[in-house]
């Protein structure tokens, strides 16, 4: 069978992305653009200046993917962008600019939902998996537990409540004094802080036992030092981000370890920005080896956003005949399965 | 020469193809649909239906602004996309500069496009134009309130010509300062595809095209976050407004 190659652009948030990929299994190239420096001025992701740089970084971004992969537009067998979800302007570049790539030189099109683009990344980092298996999606923007059913079957199991995962590190960041990403600050910190020095409660959703709620978490990591700094108190920083870690971790491993029990599967998958974080990362693999379970995250440069993850996913829509129009619409609050 | 121009600043979505001067084909919407969902079908079925392969361009032409953030992006990227398979030159219109490109014949008065900018400022440009149709800047693309426009306007003490959707929002401080002004026909007054054309094939014969991967939207006016951010460091609001 012929090679397909798959031209794939990301720009749901603040990283422009765009990456050549094989057959959905292999990257020849991975390009991404971060804006992570312009946004820390602002203690987080500001959507105008996202938008802004996107336009400014998309076309040198594209052809770096193309030189990188030594390949040209006329290998190229389609080209994928995510319109969904994500920041709404952010998105309507990337969107836009596939959409005119693949009208210019007679290429299809395809819509690739941004949250199976994240747990596409582990097809790309372990050639093996195959569904069905159990996955967890953690990012600053989503927290999901999926049940992967095939390649394009996806039932969510639960999904966050109020905050996601992320979010939740990001303002809890903040609040300590840490900054922005959050989440990379906090793992290196708790590195040096005891995991149990305090007892945050992991929230349980009544008649939902798979959804996650992380605002109560939060709201107990800020009441805590309130009351110390009422009392005068100084607070071990490092033990007091380590707890809240820990807490946030407890919650994604016991519901992840409960589904696959549950349904008796042997593979659980994890995906999205914070999958980068050690701590789970290590609870996990941890309990997965504890049930004979094939534990699956993809190395750190596929957790963050990328368009490697978008053309993995896309391979399979293309095996499908799943193709898209010039009507292709941005959407931001696209529900994972849904297909344009 | 063939021409792509693409606009999408303003509420019309438009595009437009021309070859040596003449407009071969214009398409234009003006029903409130986003431009995402419009744009790329309307150029599809254009070059369709005049056998135009995205190859033959010479230059694909966007309006770059200042107009709405959102629309000036779909509009650059559905350009830049369609420019770079073949390393096609671009033109990077001014608006403005577009509009009054669109009806620089019809009059001798000075060419006033003004652009809704919202909290009651508009974002304008004024031009005369020559003999031999060329424009000549009377005043440069700003983001302006209405009493500024009349100042300038009665500085330069001319009769006006006014066109697009800032009208509404200038007029009666022009006509109450009793400015001699004429508003173009509503036919005409919408910011379209073809001026960006007849715009881009001047500044091609000025030399001035670009590679499609300098071209972005030019916005006149800073994020919120950032002109916050700058009034919170005590910078002059002369200097916030000017950008990139």
């Amino acid at each position: 069978m012929k090679d397909i190659r798959i031209l794939a652009i990301e720009s749901s948030c603040d990283e422009t992305a765009a990456a050549v990929v094989v057959n959905g299994r292999e990257a020849l190239s991975n390009i991404i653009n971060s804006q992570i420096d312009v946004h820390t001025l602002y203690g987080g992701v500001v959507p105008e200046i996202a938008s802004r740089a996107h336009i400014q970084n998309i076309n040198p971004v594209i052809r770096a993917a193309l030189e990188d992969a030594h390949v040209t537009l006329d290998d190229i067998d389609a080209v994928a962008v995510t319109y969904g979800p994500g920041l709404v302007g952010s998105l309507l570049v990337g969107v836009a600019e596939a959409k005119a790539l693949a009208f210019a030189t007679g290429k299809p099109l395809i819509g690739v939902h941004h949250i199976e683009g994240h747990i596409a990344a582990n097809y790309i980092a372990h050639k093996d998996l195959e569904p069905p298996f159990a996955a967890l999606v953690v990012s600053g923007g989503h927290t999901h537990l999926v049940m992967v059913q095939d390649y394009d079957r996806f039932e969510i199991i639960g999904r966050t409540r109020d905050d996601a995962a992320g979010e939740a590190f990001d303002k809890v960041a903040r609040a300590v004094g840490l900054g922005y990403p959050g989440g990379p600050k906090i793992d290196k910190e708790a590195k040096s802080g005891d995991p149990h020095a305090i007892e945050f409660p992991v929230a349980h959703i009544e008649g939902a036992p798979y959804d996650f709620s992380f605002s109560g978490i939060k709201s107990a990591v800020l009441n805590y030092l309130n009351e110390a700094k009422m009392k005068g108190e100084t607070v071990n920083r490092a033990d007091l981000v380590a707890s809240f870690q820990q807490a946030v971790v407890t919650a994604l491993v016991d519901h992840s370890m409960q589904l696959v029990r549950e349904r008796n599967l042997d593979k659980l998958v994890i995906a999205g920005g914070v999958s980068a974080n050690s701590a789970l990362r290590a609870a996990m693999q941890a309990a997965c080896e504890a049930q004979g379970v094939a534990f699956y995250c993809p190395p750190l440069i596929l957790c963050t956003d990328n368009a490697a993850m978008i053309g993995s996913a896309a391979y399979y829509e293309y095996r499908k005949g799943h193709f898209a129009g010039w009507d292709l619409n941005a959407v931001p609050n696209l529900k994972l399965g849904e297909r344009a | 020469m063939r021409i792509l121009a693409i606009e999408s600043a303003t509420e019309s979505a438009s595009c437009a193809l021309t070859q040596d001067g003449k407009v071969v084909a214009e398409f234009t919407l003006q029903n409130k649909q986003t431009h995402s969902q419009t744009l790329l079908p309307m150029i599809d079925a254009m070059c369709a239906m005049t056998g135009t392969k995205p190859d033959d361009l010479d230059v694909v032409a966007v309006s770059r602004g200042p107009g709405s953030f959102t629309g000036l992006r779909i509009g650059a990227a559905t350009g830049k996309g369609i420019a770079l398979p073949f390393d096609t030159k671009m033109a990077s219109v001014p608006t403005l500069y577009g509009m009054a490109c669109a009806i620089r014949e019809a009059s001798d008065r000075v060419i006033v496009p003004v652009i809704d900018a919202r909290r009651q400022h508009v974002y304008a440009a004024a031009y005369s134009a020559g003999k031999d149709g060329t424009l000549t800047e009377e005043l440069g693309e700003c983001v302006i309130s209405s009493a500024d426009l009349t100042g300038k306007l009665q500085a330069l003490g001319r009769q006006v010509l006014l066109t697009g959707d800032g009208v509404k929002v200038v007029l009666p401080a022009l006509l109450s300062a009793g400015l001699d002004v004429r508003v173009c026909p509503p036919s005409l007054s919408y910011a379209r595809a073809a001026g960006v054309a007849l715009a881009a094939q001047s500044m091609a014969d000025r030399g001035e095209l670009i590679t499609s991967d300098a071209m972005a939207p030019v916005y006149l006016r800073l994020s919120q976050a950032e002109r916050k951010r700058r009034e919170e460091k005590n910078l002059t609001g002369k200097e916030a407004q000017k950008c990139c």
